[in-house]
């Protein structure tokens, strides 16, 4: 029976039992085989916003590189809308590739230095078929002052915004395809708290204009707090938690996601405690 | 306390520092502007504000780090009652009067040095210790911060070590030739928040256990709640505000401050949108009259045309505002 049979069809992403191994490197491999994801289960529904938290090699980024198809997994399913990840291919893949847009952490990255920000943005209305100049230019200044940035920034090469304003960008260049899905790593760590605070804005005014759900990964629980309905608390490449965001911060059960609750500063004024180590 | 930071037990007084930044085709752009603030023997005091509010930049001059293009025009430094600006050499200073944890742990340690060696090279430099003696400091330096099986870890090399533990290598070598003030450049952006709070609670337990003083430069206005005795606020080059961590956030009273603290999203109970400040900080060498944050205050009124002075409000707590 095939995994996406008799599937809510409200669900958007489904993955189940989901494992994925990374095989020791080098000619002795010394490293050692590394379980970077084992057996992750979760949902999201349309619509929906869900944060994975986690810390450093607790296999989140792994998991958004898993959805996206950039790293294959060993066992288990994830099925976008319906259909098995892994075993598109064609025309949809390309179209997985359309629906599903990633926004990382440094969006300088995500630029090619050399051409302006709006040719940037116009490539992903050329992936849509949408090759009229005019059209395409007249969309990138559109979505440029839906991100809350001055159109006339579309000939301004990358190195010459500001943090706040390449990430406005980077979320330009991922909506111009009209995604179903966002994925964001950790997309306002390297922001400063006003500027986090008008992205994270950015985020919730885009969401109820497009309608695209969203995946946020971040180590920033308060964060999520703020922007997700859904929480999944990730350690070693497991799901120690996950459930409604109020209720997993007001009453987690698993003593790593206290720990790192206990760890968020919040500017209360609350004392952070280090965790108990295991 | 009522004085105006010249208590005896008064650390490092520093009183209306001015930095600027020279340029070849601009008249010079101050990065900080009349700059004062103290710090007291064993306190914990907090240096806050976004980039470029000139936050780091004060710190450094302290130490003589300021990069070439950037030089102090005005203002006096005083550590233990000594000049810090006129006379002394500020590498005579750096590292055993006053050390620095920096930033980024990994570009901070010499990647083909041991861990041992780099740990014991303050102490080489200014101490003058012979070889085995030094090997058996830096053991014990690694213990104090609680790095597992120190003294063989001490022949490691950076890459060996996770973030958290070169965070703790770099706060060793720090405290190697026993400094009375330490400053913290946002040592833990980096880090995990598990890890994060390790690193707060060592640099308390060493203030408890050395008496040391520390300075800590960071954006993070939560994490700084947490632990600072006492904070200072810089918006554009200028100190705002002032006072202990209490009056900082239970009294607040300058408009930048507070729109700080409202723009940070709680793990709970948070409005459906984040309260937001307008605009951009002004660049240097923008030429601004009256109040600097006059433009994105919503506070802003007639008197604010001219610059408003640091005024004590009480005790303590001060602020740069007309309306305040």
């Amino acid at each position: 029976m095939p995994f996406a049979a008799g599937m809510p069809d409200a669900m958007l992403l489904v993955a189940r039992k989901l494992s994925t191994t990374f095989r020791g490197r080098g000619l002795l491999r010394r490293g050692g085989d590394v379980r970077a994801l084992n057996e992750v289960s979760f949902s999201l529904a349309k619509n929906q916003t869900l944060g994975i938290v986690g810390e450093s090699g607790s296999g989140k980024s792994t998991l958004l590189r898993v959805i996206l198809r950039l790293t294959p997994y060993d066992s288990g399913n994830v099925a976008f809308d319906g259909a098995e990840v892994a075993t598109l291919s064609g025309t949809a893949l390309k179209d997985l590739r359309r629906r599903v847009q990633p926004v990382f952490q440094d969006p300088y990255a995500t630029f090619n230095p050399r051409f302006s920000i709006g040719s940037s943005i116009g490539l992903g209305f050329e992936l849509l078929g949408e090759h009229r100049r005019q059209g395409v230019r007249e969309e990138v200044r559109r979505l440029l002052d839906d991100v809350g940035l001055d159109p006339d920034l579309e000939r301004a090469l990358p190195h010459e915004l500001s943090g706040g304003q390449r990430q406005r960008a980077a979320i330009a260049r991922a909506l111009a395809v009209r995604p179903d899905l966002l994925l964001l790593d950790e997309p306002t760590s390297a922001l400063d708290v006003s500027v986090q605070a008008q992205v994270l804005n950015l985020f919730k005014d885009l969401r109820r204009r497009y309608g695209f759900s969203l995946i946020l990964v971040t180590h920033d629980l308060p964060v999520v707090g703020f922007m997700c309905d859904h929480l999944l608390v990730m350690k070693s490449g497991e799901v120690v938690e996950r459930g409604a965001t109020a209720t997993v911060i007001g009453k987690p059960v698993s003593p790593y996601t206290r720990a790192l609750i206990d760890s968020a500063p919040e500017v209360s004024g609350k004392k952070a405690q280090p965790a108990e180590r295991q | 306390m009522t004085d105006s930071g010249l208590a005896p037990e008064s650390l490092l007084e520093v009183e209306g520092l001015t930095i600027v930044l020279r340029h070849r085709h601009r008249p010079p752009a101050s990065i900080a502007r009349d700059v004062s603030f103290h710090v007291n023997a064993g306190e914990i005091v907090g240096l806050i504000g976004e980039s470029g509010s000139g936050k780091t930049m004060t710190a450094k001059s302290l130490i003589g780090l300021l990069p070439d293009r950037m030089d102090v025009v005005s203002g006096r430094v005083r550590f233990r009652g000594r000049d810090l600006l006129d006379g002394d050499d500020p590498a005579r200073v750096r590292g055993r009067d006053i050390a620095l944890i920096p930033q980024d742990a990994l570009h901070a340690l010499n990647p083909v040095k041991t861990i041992g060696w780099q740990v014991g090279e303050p102490l080489q430099v200014h101490g003058g210790l012979r070889r085995r003696r030094i090997a058996s400091v830096v053991g014990d330096l690694l213990e104090r911060v609680h790095i597992p099986d120190a003294r063989r870890r001490a022949v490691d090399y950076p890459h060996q070590f996770s973030g958290g533990m070169q965070q703790r290598a770099l706060t060793a070598m720090a405290l190697s030739m026993e400094p009375p003030l330490i400053l913290a450049d946002e040592p833990t952006t980096a880090l995990d928040v598990t890890i994060q709070a390790e690193i707060i609670d060592l640099i308390g337990e060493l203030r408890d256990a050395t008496g040391a003083s520390f300075l800590f430069i960071s954006h993070d206005l939560a994490l700084v709640s947490s632990f600072c005795d006492r904070i200072y606020v810089m918006y554009a080059g200028e100190i705002v505000e002032s006072g202990t961590k209490d009056a900082i956030f239970s009294h607040t009273r300058h408009p930048y401050t507070r729109a700080l603290i409202g723009a940070a999203p709680r793990l709970a109970g948070n409005p459906e949108r984040l309260p937001t400040i307008p605009g951009r900080i002004p660049r240097p060498h923008e030429e601004i009259r009256g109040c600097r944050f006059r433009e994105r205050c919503p506070d802003a009124g007639t008197a604010c045309g001219e610059a408003p002075r640091l005024e004590t409000a009480d005790g303590d707590h001060a602020v740069r505002c007309w309306y305040a």
